[in-house]
């Protein structure tokens, strides 16, 4: 196995580590402060990579135009969500939460076999099978370009968590809910905004993928898995954690289907979810 | 409480169900396949009702043991000639091993509940990944079944003869689950359901009732993996070790009402038929149109039943007797 | 300014409180003096708007705001130090305080009151980017003070502040206290320090068992041996 295709799958995978830290981070902003461990993740993103998909269809919008778009309506669907169906059920407990979420995944996934249909799709874009070249590596352009904006709105999104009001109020909540109220913060409020913008980021991210992967309606559940499996691994709450949990899920994804074949390739990341949960102190899930 | 209740007029829900049970038999037989998927179910979700909803255990593991029951008849007798009525039987002892090995584990690593569904789903998609990638095992083909025709080999040429096994396998199982869920062991399984804590502080011996209750589960859910597997005449992973099946048992176990007895029957009694009414009806032109509304159904009943229909039912009931004045003081 | 009368309130089916009538007017220091599980933390936390109240009123210059949640009573200018301080502790100093001012009622005077407070505690200035878990008692106190003052309150009630500070940490934290009633807060007290509290306030109420069993002159109660029998409990 020459050190060019070793290499060239290693970047492949830091590029999809950096998707795969985006996504684990929008559930983390979902799990803590809203709550709920979404096992529809990733079926939210697929939702967002056919709408994508259908706005292409129905008025020639590129999906990288597309995405802002799909971030406000995306993010409209979380805070109404949230409102109406997840913190009523959240008050039946942590459990009956996650089984909304499986009803979700299938309210979905049929959704979009029923309306797209089962065969593989995908979507024209501007970058669209184009690559990069720089010797050794040839990059496709649509995972440079999605990692790279992955990397940005996670930027973003430290920023906002860290360095804004909103933000802070939104960490309050979670390190003391009771203080919290007693300086005024509403946390409902807060809550479901967000959960919104944690929401419009799957539909955002769903936007900015779109290109490097084919559709079918039951691809959102891989997602969710290695969503979980990088949050659970990078810690909670932790931005560098997630991204280097994914960079670590990626690579090993990567260079384990490179050097063993594609079904062990899948097999490692639960395999080191399964050992993460059992050998890291529980502390990492069990303090909600 | 509301269990009680039905324990004091017993008898009823067990002629009812019989009743609706025995029907497919003098019905005609286009009824008799869908009857067959609606036993299945409602065996498949008596068994995992014991962990999932007496004991507690959120587990999503349940697809290894439907493998595992499936396989290993579909193996013994592909290779060693042996009949899947005792191949079952081996499918089920290999499927409670790997029931107890995980139930230590949740019990050796305190395992909070999220992290114990979380690690029984990558179990499970560790099962799917490796059966579909071993040639031994059919990895994604599948195996087909040798047809041998003979009931000695779990075979039979009616569709009517496999309704009836599956009829008495799921009377077993809800026999043993009533057992289970009335006496000592169930009382047990509840009190670490509803505080683990608590209950080993009283001395309830935890470790060995989950054990016990993952190995019941376990097994019975192989026996409905060996039954499917003999019905389809084939085995292959998608359908048997796939975390699709597992979410379905589960979807119609919440629906009908998770920790009760009559919960996992009434959950597939309803839409089980409705189903494949609508897979068939509409499912030509809106394919998964029956999922669809499995999935709408979950949503609506967690958000507004969380305890499920027999909950649901319950809680009417109560209020039909706070009307009445008749009012039962409930026992436990 | 404060008014509550026959106030009932508790936590789900068990009530803590059994109808109290307490008063503070403006400028006061008020005492609340009990022993442990007295009560006085759920008539904290319920003026606060923590806990709902089942029964009574709690006016606060003149509105009505019992039941109507904490944000409410943030935003009529009431601030809560809560027992046990509460800090945000993987958050610094700074955030800390900035949170406290997060209210829409708080915030446009944010910046000068962080000034003030750091004036008012030099050690919180020094201590500006540490993450407030690593603080000492005493240092989480001042920084919970601070918090609550930065809610620009008019009405600043506390919530046990001496529970585990040094002699030397508690004479600088009532120091503040009084410091900071002598420029015009109103202050609501609540203690088992029976000594310190009554020492410092202007009138106290004294609460056992959920409801007020006496109430005067600071400098009247402290002599009363009726309060010592209460503090005390029957014997």
């Amino acid at each position: 196995m020459s050190g060019e295709v070793l290499l060239q799958a290693t970047v492949q995978g830091l590029q999809m580590g950096a998707i795969y830290a985006l996504i684990a981070l929008s559930m983390t902003l979902i799990f803590s402060v809203g709550g709920l461990l979404n096992f529809a993740h990733g079926d939210f993103m697929a939702l967002a990579m056919y709408g994508a998909l259908a706005l292409y269809q129905s008025f020639a919008l590129d999906a990288y135009a597309a995405a802002p778009l799909l971030f406000f309506g995306f993010f409209l669907l979380g805070f109404l969500m949230f409102r109406r169906l997840v913190q009523p059920v959240l008050a039946a407990g942590v459990l009956a939460g996650a089984q909304l979420t499986l009803g979700l995944v299938f309210v979905q996934e049929n959704f979009l076999l029923m309306v797209f249909g089962g065969d593989y799709l995908s979507v024209p874009t501007v970058l669209s099978n184009k690559n990069l070249v720089i010797p050794p590596l040839t990059m496709p352009w649509p995972l440079l370009v999605g990692s790279l904006l992955a990397v940005v709105l996670a930027a973003i999104l430290y920023v906002v968590l860290m360095r804004t009001d909103f933000g802070r109020q939104v960490r309050a909540i979670t390190q003391n809910s009771d203080a919290a109220a007693l300086m005024g913060i509403r946390i409902d409020r807060i809550q479901a905004i967000a959960f919104g913008i944690g929401i419009g980021l799957l539909g955002l991210t769903g936007a900015i993928i779109v290109a490097q992967f084919t559709l079918t309606p039951a691809m959102g559940l891989d997602f969710t898995l290695i969503a979980l499996i990088v949050m659970v691994i990078g810690g909670l709450g932790s931005f560098a954690g997630s991204m280097i949990a994914g960079a670590i899920i990626g690579v090993s994804e990567s260079l384990g289907s490179l050097l063993y074949g594609g079904t062990v390739g899948a097999m490692i990341p639960y395999a080191i979810l399964v050992l993460v949960l059992l050998f890291r102190p529980h502390g990492l899930m069990g303090e909600h | 409480m509301r269990e009680t209740r039905f324990l004091s007029s017993a008898a009823l829900p067990w002629i009812a169900f019989l009743a609706v049970a025995l029907a497919p038999l003098v019905m005609s037989s286009s009824w008799t396949n869908m009857a067959i998927l609606t036993l299945l179910f409602i065996h498949l979700c008596i068994a995992w009702n014991l962990v999932g909803g007496i004991a507690g255990q959120f587990c999503i593991g349940h697809s290894l043991f439907l493998a595992a029951g499936a396989y290993t008849t579909t193996l013994l007798s592909l290779h060693l000639g042996i009949s899947p009525w005792i191949g079952m039987f081996a499918g089920a002892a290999l499927a409670a091993i790997i029931g107890v090995f995980i139930a230590w584990l949740s019990f050796r690593y305190e395992l909070p509940p999220l992290s114990f569904a979380l690690v029984t789903i990558a179990l499970a998609m560790l099962g799917y990944l490796a059966i579909s990638s071993i040639d031994f095992l059919g990895a994604s083909r599948g195996l087909t079944l040798p047809v041998r025709g003979t009931p000695a080999m779990y075979q039979f040429r009616s569709d009517t003869t496999y309704y009836v096994v599956i009829l008495i396998q799921v009377i077993v199982a809800l026999a043993l689950s009533m057992w289970l869920y009335h006496t000592k062991i169930g009382l047990y399984l509840r009190a670490v359901r509803d505080n683990e804590r608590a209950a080993h502080a009283i001395g309830v011996p935890v470790l060995k009732y989950k054990m016990l209750a993952m190995a019941i589960s376990a097994a019975l859910t192989a026996f409905g993996g060996t039954f499917y597997a003999q019905y389809l005449q084939y085995v292959e992973p998608h359908t048997f070790a796939g975390i699709n099946i597992v979410i379905q048992i589960i979807l119609l176990t919440v629906v009908g009402g998770t920790g009760t007895v009559w919960g996992p029957v009434v959950g597939p009694l309803l839409l089980v038929p409705a189903g494949e009414w609508l897979r068939h009806s509409l499912g030509g032109s809106l394919p998964g149109v029956h999922l669809l509304v499995f999935g709408v159904l979950l949503v609506v009943v967690i958000r507004f039943a969380p305890d499920g229909l027999i909950g649901a039912f319950g809680r009417a009931r109560q209020a039909w007797h706070f009307r009445r004045g008749t009012v039962k003081v409930a026992t436990r | 300014m404060l008014e509550i009368s026959g106030l009932v309130s508790g936590y789900g089916r068990i009530s803590i409180l059994h109808g109290i009538d307490l008063r503070v007017e403006k400028g006061e220091l008020v005492a609340l003096v009990g022993v442990n599980g007295a009560g006085k933390t759920t008539l904290m936390k319920t003026i606060a708007g923590l806990i709902r109240s089942t029964a009574g009123r709690i006016a606060f210059e003149g509105l009505e705001i019992a039941g109507e949640g904490a944000e409410r009573a943030v935003a009529a200018g009431i601030a809560l130090v809560p027992e046990g301080r509460m800090v945000f502790p993987r958050m610094t100093v700074w955030e800390n305080l900035m949170l406290g001012g997060v209210h829409p009622r708080a915030r446009p005077y944010r910046e000068a009151t962080l000034e003030r407070i750091f004036d008012l505690f030099p050690r919180l200035a020094e201590r500006r980017d540490q993450k407030a878990a690593t603080m000492s008692g005493g240092e989480q106190q001042m920084l919970v003070i601070g918090r609550g003052l930065m809610a620009q309150p008019k009405l600043l009630i506390l919530d046990e502040p001496s529970l585990g500070l040094s002699p030397l940490l508690v004479q600088e934290t009532y120091g503040a206290l009084r410091k900071l009633n002598a420029d015009g807060l109103t202050i609501l007290l609540a203690e088992q320090n029976v000594k310190l509290s009554l020492a410092v306030s202007n009138r106290g109420y004294v609460i056992e068992n959920g409801k007020i069993v006496l109430t005067g002159a600071s400098s009247d109660l402290a002599h009363d041996p009726a309060t010592r029998k209460a503090y005390l409990g029957r014997l």
